[in-house]
């Protein structure tokens, strides 16, 4: 023992001893049993009530991650519901190409909540680069978006309702007149001769103008139909003939009389351009980019999309991709298009991407028409 | 005289289940030969005689349910003062927390041992009282060593912690022990 330790303590312990006689033990030993007994029973009965409990968190979940996916996908199940009801989807877009890159950068990825109010609802879907418009034809629809990053803008003729993150709905009546309520947030409605603010709770009627296309007009033609018909008094003729007011207001009036079509694409956006609509062009022009991969005129979509985005949008960096897609092919104008894609490179302030296009256009061109420049803008850098 | 582990426990060598007759037997056995040992064991360390009873129950209620892992008598000797100091160190934290809580009042010695007189009470109270100081892992070190007797591998064995670390809390202990007596 340690010299340290004061010997009474371990004595005094020795003397702290228990002992049980054989009644105590049978005692002690049963008292044992019996609670063993009872956690047994214990066990017995929480068991079934956590698998229990567990299910119905589990159904919990499941519900709860239900109700997230509808909210997620809103306009896929809604729309379904309601018949004939013609979307330009955002994967169909024209700007799809250029849009996923920006959306996976995280600029772009709301979209609102679109309820169709009567099963008749016609309506199209434009999807653009900051805004999504909604144009009614026919009936009414319901939405609801909280996303500011993205305006919506519906269109009912010349009517237009601009959205600031609120729940509304714009509704087709008789008489070329619309009815917009809103139940939150507030709505900028336009019209040709006013504007009006909308607040929540307000509710008001508006003219549509002249250019919707009316009711007896359309107990005639069927939203299947609509294309072949309006292709005979065509926007086409109006645009080849230079009257390109004219064929915008034909394609508001029916955005579907627009084929998938090169043809049809590409004029589209020439008429959008030429009055001034650049950001609708681009809708038309990377349709063809996107969807006819193997078409000689996709470089000239390409090219003019390139042109378009870099003189009337201003979005150097997108156009550059657009002139790279024009410069892939052996077409004439492949040597022109790598030339601004290596400017729109330079605007945009992505010189190590500028570079490369550089040197391919020295590798692919030596004595090209840019050659010179080329070289210059290289040794700057 | 330092007091030794008995090793002329003979061992018994059995294949237990606790579904069968002999499993039943064998945790007799094990019941009538250490239930005293095991209360001498949890009073030493806790100094307390009114909760002994519950300890005893508690400790063999474990013993009942792995009686499949216990070999041998020695086994399971040591495997119950092992059991019982995890148990005393839980009852002794949970008095700490509840007398910082204000919950519990501090720890008075409850014994009534006959052959404990007045002053030898006295004694063990003012011991208990300095132990009460003490970190729990620290006291249950000394108090196998010097209340219960037993040798450094067997406190490491019983604390669950190595030979070092128990001589090193021992030494602690005997310090402020030492060190609070002289004052």
């Amino acid at each position: 023992m340690n010299r340290n330790t004061p010997p009474n303590w371990t004595a005094l312990s020795e003397k702290m001893v228990c002992s049980y006689s054989n009644d105590e033990l049978r005692r002690l030993q049963h008292g044992v049993l019996e609670k063993y007994n009872r956690r047994c029973q214990r066990i017995r009965v929480l068991i079934p009530m956590a698998i229990l409990l567990l299910f119905a968190l589990s159904a919990g979940v499941i519900q709860f991650a239900q109700k997230v996916e509808d909210v997620s996908q809103p306009e896929q199940t809604e729309i379904k519901l309601n018949g004939p009801v013609n979307v330009i989807s955002p994967e169909q877009s024209a700007l799809a190409g250029i849009e996923q890159s920006i959306r996976d950068k995280g600029k772009v990825n709301e979209t609102p909540t679109v309820v169709p109010l009567t099963p008749g609802t016609q309506f199209f879907v434009e999807e653009e680069l900051e805004s999504s418009t909604y144009r009614i034809v026919q009936g009414g629809l319901r939405f609801a978006t909280d996303s500011l990053s993205r305006k919506l803008i519906v269109r009912v003729g010349s009517l237009r309702i601009e959205d600031i993150g609120t729940v509304f709905t714009t509704e087709i009546l008789p008489e070329e007149q619309v009815r917009v309520s809103v139940q939150e947030g507030k709505v900028i409605v336009t019209w040709p001769s006013g504007t009006a603010e909308l607040k929540e709770g307000a509710d008001g009627t508006f003219p549509t103008g002249e250019q919707i296309v009316s009711s007896e007009a359309r107990k005639n033609v069927s939203p299947t139909t609509w294309g072949r018909n309006s292709r005979q008094t065509d926007w086409r003729d109006a645009a080849k003939q230079g009257e390109n007011s004219k064929a915008l207001t034909l394609i508001d009036a029916n955005p579907a009389c627009v084929h998938n079509e090169v043809d049809d694409l590409l004029l589209a956006a020439d008429v959008m351009r030429l009055t001034g609509h650049p950001k609708r062009a681009v809708l038309y022009l990377n349709r063809v980019i996107r969807n006819f991969s193997s078409d000689s005129r996709r470089s000239v979509a390409a090219f003019t999309l390139g042109k378009v985005l870099v003189d009337e949008i201003g979005n150097p960096s997108a156009a550059a991709q657009a002139f790279h897609i024009a410069a892939e092919n052996r077409s004439p104008i492949a040597e022109e298009a790598l030339a601004r894609e290596i400017d729109a490179y330079h605007s945009a302030g992505n010189s190590i991407e500028m570079n490369k296009s550089a040197r391919l256009y020295l590798v692919k061109y030596p004595n090209g028409t840019r050659a010179v420049s080329v070289r210059a803008l290289l040794n700057e850098n | 005289m330092e007091k030794q582990y008995s090793t002329k426990t003979k061992v018994h060598l059995y294949t237990v289940r606790t579904d069968e007759p002999e499993s039943r037997l064998f945790f007799n056995d094990v019941f009538n030969r250490f239930a005293s040992y095991v209360a001498s064991v949890a009073l030493r360390l806790l100094g307390d005689e009114s909760i002994v009873d519950d300890m005893v129950q508690d400790v063999f209620l474990d013993c009942y349910r792995k009686l499949d892992t216990l070999q041998s008598m020695e086994h399971a000797r040591r495997w119950l003062v092992k059991v019982t100091v995890r148990k005393a160190s839980k009852r002794l934290h949970r008095n700490k927390m509840m007398r910082l809580l204000r919950l519990a009042d501090a720890s008075s010695l409850e014994l009534s041992i006959p052959v404990v007189t007045a002053e030898q009470r006295s004694e063990l109270a003012l011991l208990y009282r300095l132990l009460d100081r003490l970190p729990v892992p620290v006291r249950l070190a000394w108090s196998m060593r010097y209340l219960e007797g037993a040798q450094i591998s067997d406190v490491a064995f019983a604390c669950g912690c190595s030979v070092a670390t128990a001589k090193r809390r021992i030494r602690a202990a005997q310090e402020t022990l030492l060190g609070v007596t002289h004052e």
